[in-house]
């Protein structure tokens, strides 16, 4: 018989033996987080045991530790037990085995936005994976990559089916304690996507996957692993977008990369959150920890972003070059316009010998927003012959507006090099005059020259991307300059 | 030496410093704001690569007894300094002022008892929240030096001001050197820190410049300390209307030295132009923080800071540059290259900007590397022989920043440390 001494874990696992878990079959758990929430995502998700553990330390951890408050960002403070941590959409009880299957009302408002799924699958190619709250509802050409023998499904059933897999690199990059919304993703993380590209192997299409957040009030907390064997290619594409809403909602993921020996990845992101209305309010927090892991020699991984949404965009994506020779690379432009905050960069660490990385970074700041940029680059004793280049340039548009930049750069082998460079000024009165001087309007001179100092993150994109992110920028900066 | 001890040893401390009760006040209040937060931490961001256990641990006598420094005192620091002629010079040695001719040559000199006498305590704690060190100089500074340059003065022949530093026992000196320019004028001054080679005392200088309208100083400070004393410093810098402050800084000794400065371009078309070169190896730790605010428009301001960075030596620069809102027209240009000498060697750089304007220019660039192969294949090409190219190449990389100081030997000095072979009518 327990006592009154019984510590918290008893407590807790007493609470479980009664059953929570008879809830199974409801949608959405109330608001609040408590290792009784923990056990019932996992639950729901018929989780092998090491991942229910897993969560849980993470979570014990996470009550450790402080919310972070070192970046250049403002917000007020977000109640983690006011957010509900598991929403599944209606449909997803008999779990759709193709877009057939799915609940048509999904497949509209995916429509709506612009997303025409079954269309892009079939005509470009392109085999996606859609998050739609916190569930994938659709998974499709998985035969074609099932060929290729390339697994490419939600997280979850990644845990059912390929748990080995997910044992053996889940947190292996981020590991749960990394950082304060690292370790809360890993206690609740409610879907994602996994790939894992077997030896040798080219994936032969463009993975991509949809971000959506819907249900009002249900943080989002996403987890993406993605596993290229040794000699093997993937390029993965990641995109949201998100509908009008009043109220601040917490999206805090986690991507991890593992490139193994002479393996390349490729991920690019087109972020466009909403990111609140004129006067600020409402808009996507967006706490994201995304890191690569080069841990085989000649691998190489490349992030490619742009940045266009969000209310607080803080997210670092990094590479850890530990594989001999191995390359990092990171593209981004970041915009923020009215009162959106960004806080974003990289951070390259350097392990392994001839360590190569490159860092392009672009921000513009419109309106009343602030736009940092912070960038870690780390050369280890071990890195003979590593080399960076660091380029971060700021375009302000408007006196209301901030630009930073926040380097650091810490070195610690002698045959290294390392190179930064970073400007910030407005667009310059006579190239304006220039371009209206030869017949261009005020806005599409501002526009063109917008797109050129973004050209050499843009050139990095798959193609389909590259033309969506001119337009979104475009979008992104309407009324805020002339 | 914890906050704690100094805090019961305060009020003795305190009885034998100079001031009147409103100077005491004034130590009281900064030494209240030293004790809020205590020392830093390297969890603050401020110090996170910079290790002030040395200090903290080092236990250091506070207050060492009042002492006279005689002429014979005086006459070795100003050889050590390499000052021959019987210029206008201010030495203090560990911690007191030596007494010296008044000549006016356009420099009005008090020490800093006579400046606290006459107007109080010129400093306040209060103008920098962020640095502790410069809070305990408030609170505890003792001597030090009130230089004033009088209205469209402009002297001929700079001021030498000599900080030696001889004390068998560890001090903490705390000495206090403020520069008031007035309007129009226009001098240099040479700020020699130096000290023996067994000195193990720690040296927490707090230097506070005032730049009145149209008026232009040069700063030149040559660290040429053993290589056991521990050096804090706080450089503030307020520039006035069309006003110019220089400064250059060459740091060559010490074991653990840590400049902060803050430069305030306080009016419209002020400037300044800021360069070091630091030179750690043998476990030196050589950190250079620098703050420059632009509070007003068309304020112009350049960095150029440079290390060379031997066996186990760590270099840090920090150049922070933020441009406030409401301002137009403002240049800011930042650069720090660094040369790697020796394996075990680590340099750490950081050069920020913070901008909140749209009418500005600024720029900032890194570099770290060792010496360039293409470069010492060129020089090997036309028949120099590789140590001798290196040597070349290293104090043509030091040459930027030495060129803008006074010939006091640097050069040799440096190439005595990393070993550099020269051309024999180089060296």
């Amino acid at each position: 018989m327990s006592t009154e001494q019984d510590d918290v874990a008893d407590l807790v696992q007493r609470k479980y033996q009664h059953g929570f878990v008879t809830d199974i079959d409801e949608d959405r758990v109330p608001p609040g987080l408590d290792e009784d929430v923990i056990r019932l995502i996992s639950a729901k998700k018929r989780e092998p045991e090491f991942l229910t553990e897993w969560r849980l330390k993470a979570y014990r951890h996470w009550l450790t530790m402080a919310e972070p408050t070192w970046a250049h960002v403002r917000y007020s403070p977000i109640d983690y037990q006011a957010i509900s941590y598991y929403a599944a959409p209606k449909s997803n009880a008999d779990a759709p085995q193709s877009l057939d299957e799915v609940d048509p009302k999904l497949l509209e408002t995916y429509d709506k936005l612009g997303i025409p799924l079954h269309e892009r699958a079939r005509l470009a190619g392109v085999a996606v994976d859609a998050v739609f709250d916190s569930v994938s509802v659709a998974t499709t050409f998985k035969e074609k990559l099932a060929e290729a023998g390339v697994i490419f499904c939600s997280f979850s059933e990644a845990a059912q089916n390929h748990p080995e897999l997910v044992q053996r690199y889940l947190g292996s990059v981020v590991p749960y304690r990394d950082n304060f919304f690292a370790a809360l993703n890993s206690a609740v993380f409610s879907d994602g996507s996994f790939v894992y590209v077997p030896p040798g192997v080219r994936c032969p299409m463009e993975l991509s996957t949809y971000f959506r957040i819907n249900a009002a009030n249900t943080g989002q907390f996403e987890r993406t692993l993605v596993v290229a064997d040794a000699g093997s290619h993937v390029s993965y594409l990641e995109g949201c977008t998100a509908p009008m809403r009043d109220e601040n909602q917490l999206h805090a993921a986690v991507v991890e990369l593992v490139a193994l020996e002479d393996a390349e990845i490729k991920y690019s992101t087109v972020q466009n959150w909403y990111p609140g209305d004129e006067e600020g309010r409402g808009g996507i927090y967006n706490f994201v920890t995304k890191r690569g892991d080069c841990r085989g020699a000649n691998s190489k991984i490349s992030w490619t972003q742009v940045e266009t949404g969000s209310a607080i965009t803080w997210k670092y994506p990094s590479c850890v070059l530990r594989g001999e020779n191995s390359v990092g690379e990171f593209y981004s432009v970041a915009v923020a316009n009215n009162y959106q905050q960004a806080d974003t960069g990289t951070k390259m660490i350097h392990i392994g010998r001839n360590s190569r990385s490159t860092i392009i970074s672009k921000g513009i700041s419109a309106g009343h927003a602030q736009n940092a940029y912070r960038g870690l680059v780390r050369i280890m004793p071990t890195a003979d012959d590593a080399r960076n280049y660091t380029q971060c340039d700021s375009l302000l548009l408007g006196s209301e507006c901030g630009a930073h930049t926040f380097p650091y750069i810490e070195s610690r082998n002698r045959s290294a090099r390392i190179e930064h460079e970073a400007t910030t000024s407005k667009i310059s009165e006579d190239q304006l005059f220039y371009c209206r001087q030869r017949g261009l309007a005020e806005e599409d001179a501002v526009n063109m020259i917008v797109n050129g100092f973004c050209r050499e993150v843009f050139k990095e994109l798959p193609m389909e991307f590259a033309v969506e992110a001119q337009n979104l920028l475009n979008v992104s900066l309407e009324g805020a300059v002339g | 030496m914890t906050p704690a001890d100094l805090n019961a040893r305060f009020d003795e401390h305190i009885a034998r410093l100079p001031g009147s009760t409103t100077v005491r006040a004034a130590r009281e209040s900064a030494f209240a704001q030293f004790i809020e937060h205590g020392f830093p931490s390297r969890k603050t961001e401020l110090w996170r690569y910079t290790n002030i256990a040395p200090i903290v641990d080092g236990g250091f006598e506070f207050l060492p007894q009042n002492h006279a420094v005689d002429a014979d005192a005086r006459q070795h620091w100003l050889g050590e300094a390499g000052i021959d002629d019987e210029g206008l010079a201010v030495v203090i040695v560990d911690g007191t002022v030596a007494d010296m001719e008044r000549a006016d040559a356009g420099f009005d000199v008090l020490t800093l008892s006579e400046s606290i006498d006459r107007y109080g305590m010129q400093t306040s704690a209060a103008e920098f929240p962020s640095q502790p060190f410069a809070a305990l100089n408030v609170a505890f500074a003792r001597d030090g030096a009130h230089i004033r340059i009088g209205y469209g003065a402009a002297p001929g022949t700079p001021l030498h001001v000599i900080l030696a530093n001889s004390a068998a026992l560890r001090c903490a000196v705390q000495p206090q050197l403020i520069v008031d320019v007035a309007q129009g004028a226009s001098a240099k001054i040479v700020i020699h820190l130096l000290s023996d080679s067994t000195n193990a005392s720690w040296v927490n200088l707090l230097t506070r410049v005032t730049l009145a309208r149209d008026s232009s100083l040069e700063l030149c400070r040559l660290q040429r300390y053993g290589s056991a004393t521990l050096h804090t410093e706080l450089l503030t810098a307020v520039i006035g209307k069309d006003a110019t402050l220089k400064s250059t800084s060459l740091d060559i000794g010490g074991q653990l030295v840590r400049n902060d400065l803050q430069i305030r371009m306080q009016e419209p078309d002020s400037s300044c132009d800021l360069a070091g070169l630091v030179t750690p190896a043998i476990g030196q730790h050589i950190d250079n923080h620098v703050t420059i605010d632009h509070c007003a428009s068309h304020s112009a301001s350049a960095q150029h800071y440079r290390a060379i960075v031997g066996d186990r030596g760590r270099a840090v620069f920090n150049g922070k540059v933020v441009v406030h809102k409401n301002t137009v027209g403002i240049e800011a240009m930042q650069s720090s290259d660094n040369l790697l000498l020796a394996e075990s060697g680590e340099i750490d750089t950081k050069p920020e900007l913070e901008i909140y304007a749209d009418d500005v220019k600024c720029s900032h660039g890194a570099t770290i590397g060792e010496i360039d192969e293409a470069e010492l294949f060129y020089l090997r090409a036309r028949g120099i022989d590789e140590a001798t190219a290196r040597g070349l190449l290293t104090l043509g990389f030091a040459e930027k920043i030495l060129e803008r100081l006074p010939a006091t030997g640097a050069r040799s000095a440096i190439a005595a440390k990393f070993g550099l072979a020269l051309p024999s009518d180089q060296a």
